[in-house]
């Protein structure tokens, strides 16, 4: 699962980014703080994008053997 | 034993029932009979008993639990069936029965109506309800396949998972997905994700298509209560479009083919990357308004009177400052006017009071020349002294004479 990590909060920051949108659209803000907000958006959107640009594949076949789960890599799935 | 043949031959009981039992068996041993059931009830044990009946007669059956496997519906009163069994006899009450081996119902297909049973019987336990329905996660992490290794199935969801939604950990449980044992082996794949990898975001279950043969585990009731009980999504895709299996039903989504569920789990990244950017570029326009409707405060701010002609700021304090300035003398004119008048008031009531106001009716006071002190008596003085009387106006020096 760790090896996941990476990939963890996705969608917490996509979250995050529409708040973002939504909290400069209210339009209710200073100019700092909306700067602010700008900037937090922006290194959001970057992150979400670098996420999905460098997600590599992974698939695993479980085996059950004494009650207990074992993962290896699937044969033949290189592309 | 008794050898002579007119003698009739005495049974006890146990021997006639145990004759008519072998009679039985060897002559009725492989047959046929429809009929209706009624008095249907099953045990605990597996076996389930029955009377068969027509309009004229009836016979007691029994479907012993070694049978009833292979009988994929449940029998129940009303319903018309072929059965196939032997007769036999229960010797230690001499009940005559039939002892089923299968049975089809009448009026439709076995699994037809196995599947109508569980269907109506999950249906009435609220197993396929709307609000027990969980949502899939819109970006997961990690999907879990159950399916065969063997087929198109895998291998059409690993391409579509793939494609649409990289860097993600699809973890593929191989199951048996028909015949002996694959109800159990599903059930069981479903139950270990939840209970050894419970953060798996979502299950695809199913297989590619087959005859409703093929395809009967997904109608068998064990795998309905594990897609029920999981804790994680589920997604159903089994067969063709057009099969429909209870573990559709019960599943959190159906998909039409094992492509479609792989679609339905994961998002397409080109799309997701597409709102990231749209995002990024609302973010801007709203950043840029935001500071075009800061500039266009600034600017009305700036165009205000007193900032266009500071001057005026001070004209304007002056005009105060003069208003008041101009007022001021009245305000104190009235002000000692009130107090003169106080003053002239309190003058009068000290008037009244005074001595002087007695001199003027024609009072005098006479007082001592020197000392100056008020003579009341005549005897306080003698001839030659002096005196000065005060009149109402003016005094007198004069002197006693006598």
């Amino acid at each position: 699962m760790s090896k996941t990590a990476k990939k963890e909060g996705f969608e917490e920051s996509l979250s995050a980014l529409e708040e973002i949108v939504r909290g400069l659209e209210a339009g209710d803000k200073g100019l700092e703080e909306s700067l602010e907000l700008f900037e937090k958006g922006i290194t959001l959107a970057k992150t979400l994008s670098k996420q999905l640009e460098d997600a590599k594949k992974k698939v695993e076949v479980l085996t059950k053997e004494g009650g207990k789960l074992s993962r290896k890599a699937l044969e033949g799935n290189d592309d | 034993m008794n050898s002579d043949p007119t003698t009739p031959r005495i049974l006890t009981v146990s021997e006639l029932n145990s004759q008519i039992h072998d009679l039985l068996e060897n002559s009725f041993s492989e047959l046929w009979v429809e009929g209706e059931i009624s008095n249907c009830k099953s045990y605990p044990s597996g076996h389930t008993y029955m009377t068969l009946k027509d309009a004229g007669a009836q016979i007691k059956a029994v479907l012993f639990k070694g049978s009833a496997f292979r009988v994929k519906f449940q029998p129940a009163d009303g319903l018309k069936v072929l059965v196939r069994g032997r007769v036999s006899s229960y010797a230690p009450r001499g009940d005559l029965q039939l002892i089923l081996s299968s049975m089809e119902p009448r009026d439709k297909g076995a699994l037809q109506l196995a599947f109508e049973q569980l269907k109506a019987k999950l249906e009435a336990e609220g197993l396929f309800a709307e609000e027990r329905k969980k949502p899939l996660p819109p970006y997961p992490k990690s999907v879990g396949i159950v399916t065969s290794l063997q087929g198109a199935a895998v291998r059409d969801m690993l391409s579509v998972l793939q494609r649409r939604w990289p860097g993600l950990e699809i973890l593929i449980y191989p199951v048996a997905v028909q015949g002996e044992g694959a109800a159990a082996q599903i059930a069981g794949a479903i139950e270990d994700f939840n209970e050894h990898l419970p953060t798996t975001d979502v299950l695809l279950v199913g297989r590619g298509g087959g005859s409703i043969e093929d395809l009967w585990a997904f109608n068998e009731e064990i795998v309905a209560r594990a897609i029920g009980g999981s804790k994680i999504p589920i997604v159903s895709c089994v067969g063709h479009e057009t099969d429909f299996t209870i573990a559709d039903f019960v599943a959190d989504r159906r998909a039409p083919t094992p492509s479609a569920a792989a679609e339905l789990a994961v998002p397409e990244k080109e799309a997701v990357s597409d709102a990231v950017l749209g995002l990024a570029d609302d973010m801007e326009s709203e950043m840029l308004e935001i500071i075009r409707r800061l500039g266009e405060r600034l600017s009305r701010a700036a165009e205000h009177p007193f900032l266009q002609s500071p001057h005026r700021m001070y004209e304007e304090r002056i005009r105060r400052v003069d208003e008041l300035y101009a007022r001021l003398p009245d305000a104190v004119r009235r002000a000692l006017l009130n107090a003169e008048k106080d003053l002239q008031l309190q003058a009068e009531k000290l008037d009244a009071i005074s001595p002087l106001k007695v001199l003027s009716r024609g009072y005098a006071i006479a007082t001592k020349s020197p000392g100056g002190e008020i003579l009341r008596k005549a005897s306080e003085v003698k001839a030659g002294d002096k005196l000065r009387v005060r009149l109402h106006e003016g005094q007198i020096d004069c002197e006693v004479t006598s």
